[in-house]
């Protein structure tokens, strides 16, 4: 018997497989993300998926109930319930994952400077970040919307502010602790540019981090859009989203409730998978959670 | 600890300026003439250029900010379009929304707390899953469709509960009986977060050295786990309430909105509907004002649980 | 002869996780006399720590512990969890390794110390305090009424462990069970625990397993030295026995690796070092468990599992080449 077997496949790609297996051994998480995935999918190839176009009135069927020719009934105009939450979907997605693109791309720079290089910028960024957080997320989409008007871009940009400080929050909380590995000092002492180390050393390092909260966002920023557009201030009819059925369907919480099960209960669903894909893969990444 | 609190008050104050000043340059933002905005619908001159001169429109802005400082410390928030005080109208309606907020953490630590701990005591036992699951699936669903969902359940359908509408609180069993659901509603996705971070934070202190020898001493299991596991993890749990307050401020929004409450939160939509910038400045000033104070409380509460902080003025 | 304090036999230890299993402790035994000092010696990793923590039942939930270890005729790794409370503290103390991370961060030292008194002797808090005042004084250090109140961040690293020994000793244990006690501190440190725990054994008659990879401290302080590798025992012998006449390859190389002044080569001879890694535990080994690393490996040792045979009174090895010289 010898010494533990050198596997002919690079550090890297051994690394990889060793997360896939662990990951795949959480049929939880592995459930979130297919169906996660369907949710993204269904909402790119929402005309082919959907029976009837979200808009198309059916006067003749209005309020109906749930029958073979509308898989979730009708509502009050006549639209077919089940063709509205699937097109539903694609706002929602766009809003998460656009939103969720957006405030990465602003935190993860400023993260890495405030994390990094510290100095008098690190306590400028902390305040500002802190003083974004202090104003509640929904206050403060509801101030742009004041400002800007109601739109679903609009929204996506509020829910992007929105998210920015937390992830701020993370990104440097990450270059902070990686500026102390001694590979950084290494690569410090041999004379490598801020730059290099920056883009070969860190930002790699910190990925999974991101990633995890990345994932994590994008349910929260989901059930944002969704709140938004309840409220009036996100997608405009006649565009639809889950959020803008569900305020239609205040009205007619008495007579056919039904009404607002389906596409909260849609909301339900793809928030969860996501949520279940961010949890198993932070297991996963994260070699000091234990599950 | 004097060190501590006064660098975080300090810090405090300033994220306190930086807030109001990004509020008041969003106002000043606006497209168009912010005479206008503020004068509402009266397009007379005279009245726009009484406003102006009112409003110190014609000052350089960090002049104007400091004007709209000083009176904002005074109590004085300027007047709304119905011409009432601004800051009359938040203060009558902040105590609704103060009770909901207070019932709701109430609610979401009651809920929480325990079960945390009890899914970090039995990790990998059924109870342990079925918490976890529940909490995910609170964290999943959106406050104002709980809200409906209740509604549908308990107010239509069963008949138990008032759908809406707030009773003051000179009537207490009413009062209470209108805020129980909106308090659950608002307390649901609250107390899924505490949960999940007690769970982890219970875990954390369970696993460390002390725990090993607190058990090595021959203490029941009691004593370790809730005294000594928990007193640790009580300190991660208190950052985590802190951070969690500006949801809370987003829920009771949404939340009043559904159930009919007229309080701070109802106040917010209309203001927008209305396009009463005034009001809305001033609504969002309150907001991060009281965000900015309740942290520093929970700042103080960590600092009397840590003793790290409490005796040395560090964190390790 | 007198019944040991503690027969230890067959102890194996095996951990479940999820890469795999490990198997950290492979049919340890041993005796322990009272008020006797045993030095239990290896290199990081060779199980020493774990089987001295399955004794008081402090492994984590992945290890399965099997064997027995007998302590006053019961067997500590099979009585029900109470009878275990009841043991640990108070007949059976441990000492950590890392005094930082080891007190709990948020409670006074005082009240620690305090705590393991009131549980086991049933003091009132008066009492509880007085004693712990006493105790803090056994351990030599200073301003003992006032240290009581301090939290473990404002001690420094000796005075840490002090405060772990005293609470280990607070009420009188038959064995006091030290996992590198001296490691986490400097070497001028050091010195002051090695003289505490020479100290309380001569005053208090406590029997203590001592568990260090510092042949030095061995050398200071045991009476007998029970040598490990890879979670089995390699050699066993009294502290005089062994440092004169080392048996096992293993042992000789360890007391050659350790460096010594001027001699051979005007003090620049290489320091001898011993070739290789210590085996993966993923499998129970079925052959000699050194023999990848040893001068004198062969056929035999590369297939079979050596027993431990009697080389002397009281010495015994798990070799099948053992003897040899080495130059002190």
């Amino acid at each position: 018997m010898s010494y533990v077997e050198v596997r002919p496949l690079g550090p890297a790609a051994r690394r990889r497989r060793i997360l896939r297996r662990r990951f795949l051994r959480r049929p939880l998480a592995v459930v979130g993300l297919v169906v996660a995935l369907g949710f993204v999918i269904g909402a790119i190839f929402a005309p082919l998926i959907a029976p009837y176009d979200y808009k198309e009135a059916d006067f003749n069927a209005v309020l109906a109930h749930p029958s073979s020719k509308h898989l979730f009934g009708t509502d009050a105009l006549g639209h077919d319930i089940f063709s509205q939450v699937v097109f539903g979907a694609r706002a929602s997605m766009e809003a998460g994952v656009l939103a969720t693109l957006l405030a990465l791309a602003v935190a993860i720079p400023v993260g890495l400077i405030a994390g990094y290089y510290r100095g008098w910028v690190d306590p400028v960024i902390a305040r500002l970040t802190d003083a974004l957080l202090a104003f509640p997320f929904l206050i403060l989409a509801v101030g742009l919307a004041a400002i800007l008007g109601p739109s679903l871009k609009n929204a996506i940009l509020a829910l992007g502010i929105g998210a920015v400080p937390q992830l701020i929050r993370i990104a440097r909380g990450e270059a902070l602790a990686l500026r102390e590995e001694d590979y950084v000092r290494a690569a410090i002492a041999n004379g490598a540019s801020d730059f290099t180390i920056l883009r070969r050393h860190i930002l790699p390092n910190m990925m999974s981090t991101i990633i995890v909260q990345a994932t994590v966002t994008i349910p929260i920023l989901i059930i944002g859009e969704a709140t938004l557009s309840f409220l009036g201030l996100g997608v405009q009819p006649p565009a639809t989203s889950w959020g803008v059925q569900l305020r239609a369907a205040q009205d007619y919480l008495f007579d056919a409730p039904r009404l607002a099960v389906y596409p909260g209960v849609a909301i339900v669903v793809a928030t969860l998978s996501f949520n279940l894909f961010g949890d198993g893969l932070r297991d996963v990444l994260d070699p000091r959670t234990q599950r | 600890m004097g060190g501590f609190v006064l660098r975080k008050l300090g810090a405090a104050l300033i994220v306190l300026a930086i807030a109001s000043f990004l509020v008041f340059l969003g106002i000043r933002a606006l497209p168009g003439d912010p005479a206008l905005a503020l004068g509402g619908e009266d397009r007379d001159p005279k009245v726009l250029a009484q406003i102006r001169h009112d409003y110190g429109l014609d000052q350089p802005i960090p002049v104007q900010y400091v004007r709209w400082v000083g009176h904002a410390l005074q109590g004085d928030l300027g007047q709304d379009q119905r011409s009432l005080s601004v800051a009359h109208t938040i203060i009558h309606k902040l105590p609704v929304t103060l009770e909901l907020a207070g019932l709701s953490v109430l609610v979401a630590i009651i809920l929480g707390v325990p079960t945390g701990v009890l899914a970090a005591v039995r990790r990998g036992k059924p109870i342990d899953y079925v918490s976890t699951g529940v909490a995910l699936v609170g964290l999943s669903v959106p406050h104002f469709w709980l809200g409906l969902m209740m509604i549908i359940v308990f107010a239509v359908d069963l008949h138990w509960l008032p759908a809406g509408d707030y009773v003051s609180i000179s009537h207490p069993l009413a009062n209470l009986e209108h805020l129980v659901m909106p308090a659950i509603v608002l307390g649901t996705g609250f107390s899924a977060v505490l949960m999940r971070q007690t769970r982890s934070a219970m875990l954390e202190s369970m696993g460390a050295d002390y725990v090993r020898t607190a058990r090595a001493k021959g203490l029941s299991e009691w004593k370790v786990l809730g005294w000594h596991a928990f007193r640790n993890s009580l300190i991660t749990v208190t950052t985590v309430i802190g951070l969690q307050l500006g949801a809370l401020i987003s829920g009771a929004v949404i939340t009043e909105q559904i159930f009919g409450i007229a309080g701070f939160g109802r106040l917010t939509i209309e203001s927008v509907q209305q396009r009463d910038y005034t009001l809305i400045q001033g609504i969002v000033l309150v907001a991060a004002t009281g965000y900015v104070v309740v942290n520093l409380l929970v700042d103080f509460l960590y600092s009397v649980l840590n003793p790290r902080i409490r005796v040395s003025g560090r964190p390790t | 002869m007198t019944t040991p304090l503690l027969e230890v036999s067959d102890l194996s230890v095996r951990f479940d996780t999820d890469d795999g299993a490990v198997h950290a402790v492979d049919r340890l035994a041993y005796t322990l006399g009272a008020g006797e000092v045993l030095g239990l010696v290896g290199e990081s990793g060779c199980g020493k720590s774990v089987s001295a923590l399955s004794l008081l039942g402090l492994l984590p939930a992945t290890a399965r512990v099997t064997g027995e270890a007998l302590f006053e005729g019961v067997n500590v790794l099979d009585v029900p969890a109470r009878q275990l409370r009841r043991i640990r503290g108070k007949e059976i103390s441990f000492v950590f390794q890392e005094p930082m991370t080891s007190l709990n961060p948020v409670f006074t030292v005082g009240k620690q110390i305090s705590e393991v008194l009131r549980r086991h002797l049933e003091l009132s808090s008066k009492e509880a305090r007085k004693r712990t005042v006493e105790l803090l004084k056994l351990v030599r250090i200073p301003a003992a009424e006032r240290r009581a109140d301090e939290y473990p961040h404002q001690l420094s690293g000796g005075m840490r462990q002090r405060v772990m020994i005293a609470m280990a000793v607070a009420c009188d244990p038959k064995i006091l069970i030290a996992d590198e006690p001296t490691t986490a501190l400097d070497v001028t440190i050091q010195a002051g625990i090695l003289d505490l725990m020479r100290d309380l054994r001569e005053r208090l008659g406590t029997a203590i397993i001592l568990i260090t990879h510092n042949l030095g401290v061995v050398a200071d302080i045991a009476d007998r030295v029970v040598v490990m590798y890879a979670g089995r025992k390699a050699e066993e012998a009294p502290v005089r026995e062994l440092f004169a006449r080392p048996q096992h390859p293993y042992t000789i190389g360890l007391l050659n690796a350790i460096p010594r002044l001027g001699e051979e080569g005007n003090g620049r001879a290489r320091l001898q070092e011993i070739p290789g890694r210590v085996p993966s535990l993923s499998e129970p080994l079925d052959h000699c468990a050194f023999a990848d690393r040893c001068p004198r490996a062969d056929d035999l040792t590369r297939s079979h599992v050596p027993p431990l045979e009697r080389v002397g009174p009281e010495h015994l090895v798990a070799c099948f080449h053992p003897g040899g010289e080495w130059s002190h």
